[in-house]
């Protein structure tokens, strides 16, 4: 029990993780053989500290958006990060972490969901003003003015504590998340049914669909309206299952007409939105069965400042 | 409960499939043009008069043999990796209950998987069916059955002779890559054309939608 929530620290699962008898996908611990989830992983305030401040780092949190050069570097805080905390590496954190899975990016402070948001929107910007090899299309959905009312949603989100009428200021970020994910979800669709259209166009509305969705959820959360955010979990999953069932990989490669490299970062982004988005109903349902009060449960999680991740076992009636 | 997770593990590796099948196709596909090649460049003259006659003795038969054996490959390739994912996803008790082929059979889609590619039109028919039928004669600047008959005739020296022919065994050449691009690795935009890689996704696209039908 941490902090009143029936949180335990990673190292109790290190053991089973070992020898194989947990597995992990994305932010999941199961059971390898019966495919039960046991646990859910979640990253901490301390982890999204370490990794959000002090680098130039990433637009989303997505694979394909981060450089080398700065995934490098998160590498090195991480190392650092786990020798500091003890954090085992068999659970493969950095990978974790520079994934556009994240892990509990719905936990993630709504201050580093803006910055993430922000970043993303200027590198749609720059590719809205590059005249060669971008599709009209692009520039039709006007993404750029979607990501700039977002971003006007979560900075109102980040303020909401300060404010006498703050559960109905979350209403309506809430409502404008939604409308922005959708919104993205139409523009991964259109663009990515152009051919020839450029990867990391894809892979900006990508991201920016995973932070729209994860911080719906949020808000929900945030809300303690635990069913709206299952409800609304497990239809952005239908939504992104969808949208990936149109876009296997062999489609990217052929209809992107990109290096195989591209195809295989852009499969990654997509794979690592389904571990995420494939989590959260769970979570969510565990939140219900544990009888956790989702706005503690996401302060408890931007408060701590001992462990990185912070495991959460699931509930035999979850 | 929630079987999300379930969901796009099936869906990962469907994914991962599909690309496995999209890109080894690509990568040994240049293995059978390479045979076909070596049928063209033996062509005799003769059979530059009864092109379809000479398709569907000395290509067709390669065709089938290569596409045949590409099929075995893959689909013994594709009931291991299910079983795996299976064995990972919904578990090793129901992994040992289903095969491959009853997966498909469960699927989605029926009819399909058990067209035998023997019995699949090749080369010559698919041209005839496609509506692409060998009109490459006017992209020889002498017709073919000129080249058969009648360049001797015609007072032209062999030089010419040796030219036209290639001329005439290139666009053969050209027209066959074509057709088996399209009966190998298939076109998107005409789902209607039987291909190798067409039949092996569709088979992945009903054993995927069997495994999520049986998680409802």
């Amino acid at each position: 029990m941490i902090g009143g929530i029936p949180f335990t620290i990673p190292s109790q699962f290190m053991a089973a993780h070992a020898t194989g008898q947990i597995v992990r996908y994305g932010a999941v611990l199961k059971d390898a053989h019966t495919g039960r989830i046991v646990a859910h992983l979640q990253e901490t305030g301390l982890l999204q500290r370490a990794v959000g401040t002090g680098l130039s780092f990433d637009p989303s949190g997505a694979s394909g958006l981060i450089g080398v050069v700065q995934n490098a570097q998160i590498s090195q805080k991480i190392t650092q990060l786990q020798s500091a905390v003890g954090v085992v590496q068999n659970l493969q954190l950095v990978n974790l972490v520079s994934s556009v899975a994240g892990i509990g990016v719905t936990a993630a402070s709504t201050a580093i969901i803006l910055g993430r948001l922000n970043a993303i929107g200027d590198r749609i910007g720059r590719l809205e003003q590059g005249v060669e090899a971008l599709p009209g299309v692009f520039r039709k959905l006007e993404l750029r003015n979607t990501m700039i009312e977002i971003g006007t949603a979560l900075e109102r989100f980040e303020s909401a504590d300060n404010r006498r009428d703050k559960d109905q200021t979350v209403r309506a970020v809430e409502e404008k998340l939604h409308y922005g994910f959708d919104r993205m979800l139409d523009g991964v669709r259109t663009t990515a049914e152009t051919p020839g259209v450029d990867a990391e166009a894809i892979r900006c509305l990508l991201a920016s669909l995973s932070v729209c969705g994860a911080a719906q959820i949020k808000a929900f959360l945030w809300l303690n309206e635990r069913e709206m955010a299952a409800g609304q979990a497990r239809r952005q999953f239908v939504k992104l299952m969808e949208l990936s069932e149109m876009f296997p990989k062999d489609v990217l490669m052929d209809r992107l007409d990109c290096e195989a490299d591209d195809a295989d970062r852009l499969e990654a982004d997509l794979a690592g939105l389904r571990q995420r988005f494939a989590a959260i109903p769970s979570l969510v349902e565990n939140l219900i069965a544990l009888d956790l009060d989702g706005r503690d449960y996401l302060e408890r999680l931007d408060a701590e400042r001992d462990h990185p991740l912070l495991v959460l076992p699931a509930s035999a009636a979850a | 409960m929630s079987d999300e997770i379930e969901r796009a593990e099936i869906l990962d590796w469907w994914s991962a499939e599909r690309g496995r099948i999209f890109v080894e196709l690509r990568e040994r596909f240049p293995l059978l043009l390479l045979k076909i090649d070596q049928e063209i460049d033996q062509m005799p003259i003769k059979a530059f008069v009864n092109r379809s006659g000479f398709v569907a003795d000395k290509i067709n038969p390669i065709v089938r043999e290569w596409i045949e054996a590409e099929y075995r490959r893959y689909s013994a390739k594709l009931e291991t990796s299910l079983k795996e994912s299976m064995a990972e996803v919904e578990g090793t008790a129901l992994c040992g209950k289903w095969s491959y082929s009853d997966m498909l059979t469960a699927g989605a889609a029926t009819g399909f998987s058990v067209v035998p590619f023997a019995a699949l039109p090749f080369v010559g028919g698919l041209i005839v069916t496609s509506g692409l039928v060998f009109t490459t004669a006017s992209l020889a600047v002498v017709p073919a059955n000129m080249v058969g008959v009648g360049i001797g005739a015609l007072g032209l020296g062999p030089s010419v002779r040796g030219w036209a022919v290639e001329r005439l065994r290139n666009s053969v050449r050209t027209k066959v890559h074509e057709d088996l691009t399209l009966r190998v690795l298939g076109d998107p935009n005409q789902p209607e054309i039987p291909s190798l890689g067409g039949t092996l996704f569709k088979e992945l696209d009903s054993i995927m939608a069997a495994r999520l039908g049986k998680l409802t």
